[in-house]
This record gives structure tokens, C-alpha cells and sequence, in this order.
């Protein structure tokens, strides 16, 4: 296998920016953010769906699973913004009351990857050259299944549902957060001042926890808001194939799955789902392409 | 022996550790699942006497290592199972669905290279003017959207409002080139939109880095023209991380065939992976997975050999 980061993102990232004097690194990015507009409208999207996800249920809005039979096949308009589905109910409250499945399945997915890939990734940058051998190849092999398909395997194994597709995606992601970690660890281990704290006899635990983690997590952090666009479209792409949460219950996913039979005559109810999709996706690409250009002033392009 | 030729046959050798572990891996997941693999692929409702068959059909009673072997020994063959659903031997149905799937890949390939490489020069050469912008924003938005939304898109404005592309009817590519060809115009624009985003981005960035290069200043010293410094200096070094990058993501071309066929309804591998997971089949999905894996890890050994060919530097070191 070429020994290179799978995703645009991870090829880009495989440098660090100059560490000591956090304060000062801090009120740089803090600056340079504050001139870039794309990463605040970014940061402005993301928090703007989370929000109105959170706030799902007091902004009055129809029942998104109460059927209307009476009002079925409306087309966008004053009553219904985004119109009504073959059911009956309200396509903006499901889209709004979708967004709360599908945020969360792809925030939960993250953390159930990001926590032991971190981990993994700084362990395998720090530990003796065996065991991080090992955990490599390991993570080689199952890089080495394309991403969907892995995902497709590990829900075949497991069944259908959001459980599922969590566990299916983080086991896609994780070996790719443990090979960015382990190359920004690496890169922090070679730095000057830490083999400087080696020579004065600080124990490695401590250099581990004090010095190498939180200078690795600023970029890290980074790197996880782009695979959490990734993963916000591979969580789309799994329940409109029918893997996720089982209707009733509105999902991005699913409610395309449905709107494909209608599309001749309310072509409306695919269109609003996926614009909530590739928006809160361009949120994260933005906020996460700004952060990573202002940390490092020589990635930027 | 010259270095290339030895970098090739390290990498082959590396290649067998490689292939068993991904065989391992495909077959545990079938016989290391939690719970009876019978009972699972009967839903978990079948009658005793029905699980107790399956078990022996599927040979859960021997050991572990020898069903393994077995399951190697006739996969080296040639012979990938066979369906629970409608006793279909997966080889069969892999020899007439991969032409679809191959010319589905090959043609999203083409439209990402085709457009996605002059996009990212041209962005890159005109840099920071209007067309920059736009194609960036472009990009943003392109590698912003799912596939197979846009497929749904593309279908609403360019089959239902438009007519101008059929969407039933899809006869195979073996039997009619031509007419199974403009049935794939429409997935392969949704499936390539992706890479094509993602190689403009990555071109246009390399390009620039190529520019700012002393060798570029070299040549247009030179008194070189502008074209030659660009397309022969500039653009040529330029490529090689695409290269990479395109190989690398090739896996999510495959990977997202399963959700553009199963949209489309193209009869193709991916397809089929989606249709055997809804029908718990899985000696196939085993199958399908071993197989596509297998392609996958031998698609970027090939890429990594032809990267180490265009960067002599690599050959050196």
C-alpha cells in the first residue's frame, strides 16, 4: 500500500505547525480566522443546523410523522414550505426532525472513532517501533476494504439500524484517524523542545500527556471537522440504502430513499433532504479548510 | 538489478501477507459474527430443523481453520459460493455483472480527468481572477453534495423535465456498447462529480506549488514559451500527487457504485452487494467483499509502481 493518508484532507496535513508558546499560536489562528469570512460563514452554517436541530421540537412545527392522507402530494407553499410527502406530512419537519438522527448518528460515529483512533494514533507515534508497526498494519488492513463496502460488511454482520451504521463508520474511519495522529505525533516527537524536556528528565508519561497530546489535538481537531463532513455523507449515503433508523422516523437518508418513487410528480421531496445534506456538509468544509489554512500558513492555497 | 524491478518485487512480496489477511478478514465476518451465521441469515426466525440444515449445508459443524482452508482452496479456483437466496454461484454473476460496473468506474474516471485536471490548471494559471472564484466555488459545492442526491437530481431535470436521457431500459454494455452507454451518462456524472472536484482542487494547488518552483524561472529564462513551461514543466509535476490520489480514491468510486447502481438500477457488482445485504445473503457478500478488496489492493499497487515510474526521485530512495 502507498503509505499516504487516504483523503484530500489527510494529504494535506501531514505537517505541524510551529508548537511552543500556545497563547501566542492561539491569538494567530484567532486572528487569521477572524480575517477569513469563509471560516465564520462555515462556523455560521454548522451552528445554525445544530441549533435548529436541538430546537427541533418548540419551533412549532407539524408532526413529522402524523399522517394527512387528505393533504398528500402538496407542492411547496404557503402552508408547507417545503411541501408535503405521499403521506401527508410536513416535508420541512421532517427535514428538521431528520437532521436530529442524522447529526447525531454522524457526532456519535465520530466520537466512537476519534476517541481510541487519537488515542491509538499518539500511543503508535510515542511507543516502541514493534508496537507501532503492528497497530499500523493492522490499521493497513482495514484501510485496505473500500470505505462504503467496509461499512456495507460491518452492517451486514451486524443488521440494520443506527447502532449499526455507527459502529460500521467509525470502524471505516478509525485506522484513518490513527494515521493522521501518528503522523502529527510524530512530527511534535521530533521537535526540538521535546527531546530538549527528554534531556532534562522529564518521565514520558508526562511529555506524553503535557507536551504531545495537546500539541497534537489543535490540528487533530481540525482533521476530525473534515472526516465529520465525510462521514455526515456516508451516514446519507448508508440510510438511503436502507441500512439506518427504519421509518416511521425521518432520517436525511431515508426520506430520499422514499422521495425516489414520487420523483415524476413531487419531484420536492428529494430536493429539500439533500440541500439540508450538501449545506451542512459545505458548513464543516469550509469552517475545517479555514482552520487547517490558518494554523499553517504554508498549506494555504 | 535495475532499482525499479526491485521496488516492483518487494512490493509483490509484501502483496501475499496482504491478500491472506484480507482473505482472513473476509471470512471471519460471516463465521465470527456474534450469534449462530445460520440463524442470522434466516432473519432469526427459521424452525429449528431449518437452522440445523443450514448449518450443515454451510458446514458450521467442523472447525474453524479447516473451513477456512476450504473456503481458500476453492476461492484460489475460482469459486466464490454460491447464493443462499437463489443458489446463483457468485463467479457467474461477477462475469456479467462487472463489464457494467467497469464501464460505469471507467467513465466517471474519464469525466474526472477530463474535466477535473483542465479545471485545476486553469484556475491555478488564471489565479485569483473571476474564473478562479468560480471554480473554486464550484468545487466547494461539488464536493459538498451526496451522489446519489445528485443522481436524483440529474434524473428530475434531465430524464423527467427535459427527455433528453432515458433512465429504463438499461441494456448491458456487451450486448450494445453505444445504446448501454448513454444509459450511463447520467450515473457516471453523479458518481464523478466527487473526484472531479477533488482533482481540480488538488491540480490547481500542486500547480501552484510547480509555479513558484526556481526550475519554472529556469525555463521561462529560457525563453521558453509560456505553454511549454506550463504543460511540460508545470503541469507534468504537477500530476503526480494526482496520480496518487486518484488511485487512492478509486475505492470510493467502488464503494459509491453500490449506491449510484442500486439507484440507477444498473445490474452491476454493486448492486448486487446492496441486493445480497438485504437478503442476508451472505456467502455472497463474503464473496463480493474478498473480490473487490482484492481489486482494490491491486488497482494501488499498480498506481503505486506507476507513481514510482513518473517520480525518479521515489526510485532513488
Amino acid at each position: 500500500m502507498a503509505a499516504i493518508p487516504v483523503s484530500r484532507q489527510a494529504v494535506q496535513v501531514a505537517r505541524v505547525p510551529p508548537p511552543p508558546g500556545r497563547l501566542e499560536q492561539f491569538e494567530r489562528v484567532w486572528r487569521q480566522l477572524r480575517r477569513n469570512r469563509l471560516s465564520l460563514l462555515g462556523s455560521m452554517i454548522v451552528v445554525t443546523l445544530v441549533m435548529i436541530a436541538l430546537a427541533a421540537p418548540f419551533l412549532g412545527l407539524a408532526n413529522p410523522v402524523k399522517l394527512n392522507i387528505a393533504q398528500r402530494f402538496l407542492a411547496p407553499g404557503a402552508g408547507h414550505w417545503f411541501g408535503t410527502d405521499q403521506l401527508g406530512r410536513d416535508v420541512l419537519s421532517r427535514v428538521v426532525f431528520g437532521a436530529r438522527v442524522s447529526l447525531m448518528t454522524s457526532i456519535s460515529t465520530m466520537v466512537l472513532a476519534a476517541l481510541p483512533g487519537v488515542l491509538l494514533g499518539i500511543g503508535a507515534g510515542v511507543s516502541a517501533a514493534w508496537l507501532s508497526s503492528v497497530t499500523m498494519r493492522l490499521m493497513d488492513l482495514l484501510m485496505s476494504f473500500p470505505p462504503l463496502l467496509l461499512a456495507v460488511a460491518v452492517a451486514a454482520a451486524l443488521g440494520t439500524g443506527t447502532r449499526s451504521i455507527m459502529i460500521a463508520l467509525a470502524v471505516v474511519y478509525l485506522p484513518r484517524i490513527v494515521r493522521v495522529t501518528r503522523g502529527i505525533a510524530l512530527s511534535v516527537v521530533a521537535q526540538e523542545y521535546l527531546v530538549a524536556a527528554q534531556a532534562l528528565g522529564s518521565p514520558r508519561w508526562r511529555l506524553v500527556l503535557r507536551t504531545v497530546l495537546p500539541n497534537c489535538l489543535s490540528v487533530v481537531v481540525v482533521q476530525l471537522s473534515l472526516y465529520f463532513a465525510e462521514v455526515l455523507l456516508a451516514e446519507a449515503a448508508l440510510s438511503f440504502l436502507g441500512l439506518g433508523e427504519p421509518p416511521p422516523t425521518p432520517t436525511w437518508g431515508n426520506i430520499l430513499q422514499d422521495s425516489q418513487k414520487y420523483i415524476r410528480n413531487a419531484p420536492w421531496i428529494a430536493v429539500f433532504p439533500g440541500c439540508a445534506i450538501a449545506l451542512s456538509v459545505l458548513g464543516l468544509n469550509l469552517f475545517g479548510d479555514a482552520v487547517r489554512d490558518a494554523m499553517d500558513p504554508r498549506l494555504r492555497t | 538489478m535495475p532499482p525499479l524491478l526491485r521496488h516492483i518485487l518487494t512490493r509483490l512480496v509484501a502483496l501475499v501477507p496482504m491478500l491472506l489477511a484480507l482473505s482472513i478478514a473476509s471470512f471471519a465476518l460471516v463465521h465470527v459474527i456474534p450469534g449462530d451465521p445460520a440463524l442470522v441469515m434466516l432473519g432469526g426466525e427459521g424452525t429449528p430443523q431449518q437452522v440445523a440444515e443450514l448449518r450443515q449445508q454451510l458446514g458450521l459443524n467442523r472447525p474453524l481453520h479447516v473451513r477456512y482452508w476450504e473456503w481458500l482452496t476453492r476461492v484460489v479456483h475460482g469459486d466464490l459460493g454460491e447464493s443462499l437466496y437463489n443458489k446463483t454461484r457468485v463467479t457467474d454473476e461477477l462475469v456479467w455483472r462487472f463489464p457494467t460496473t467497469l464501464a460505469l468506474v471507467g467513465l466517471s474516471l474519464l469525466i474526472s480527468v477530463g474535466i477535473g485536471v483542465p479545471a485545476g490548471l486553469i484556475s491555478a494559471v488564471r489565479r485569483d481572477t473571476w474564473i478562479d472564484h468560480g471554480a473554486r466555488l464550484l468545487t466547494l459545492i461539488s464536493l459538498s453534495m451526496p451522489s446519489f442526491w445528485l443522481g436524483l437530481m440529474l434524473i428530475i431535470l434531465f430524464s423527467l423535465k427535459l427527455n433528453l436521457v432515458p433512465i429504463v431500459g438499461y441494456t448491458s454494455v456487451v450486448n450494445d456498447f453505444w445504446s448501454g452507454l448513454r444509459f450511463l451518462i447520467l450515473p457516471s456524472c453523479a458518481l464523478g462529480t466527487y473526484l472531479t472536484a477533488l482533482l481540480a482542487r488538488l491540480v490547481r494547488s500542486s500547480v501552484l506549488e510547480v509555479l513558484g518552483h526556481e526550475y519554472i524561472r529556469t525555463a521561462r529564462a529560457k525563453g521558453l514559451r509560456e505553454q511549454v513551461v506550463l504543460f511540460r514543466h508545470a503541469l507534468r509535476n504537477a500530476l503526480i500527487p494526482a496520480v496518487t490520489v486518484l488511485g487512492i480514491n478509486l475505492g470510493i468510486l467502488l464503494g459509491g457504485s453500490a449506491v449510484i447502481e442500486t439507484l440507477f438500477v444498473l445490474p452491476g457488482v454493486g448492486q448486487l452487494v446492496i441486493t445480497a445485504l438485504y437478503n442476508r445473503d451472505l456467502p455472497v457478500i463474503q464473496g463480493l467483499i474478498l473480490y473487490i478488496s482484492v481489486l482494490y489492493v491491486l488497482i494501488n499497487l499498480a498506481v503505486d509502481i506507476l507513481y514510482t515510474y513518473l517520480d525518479p526521485r521515489l526510485r532513488l530512495g
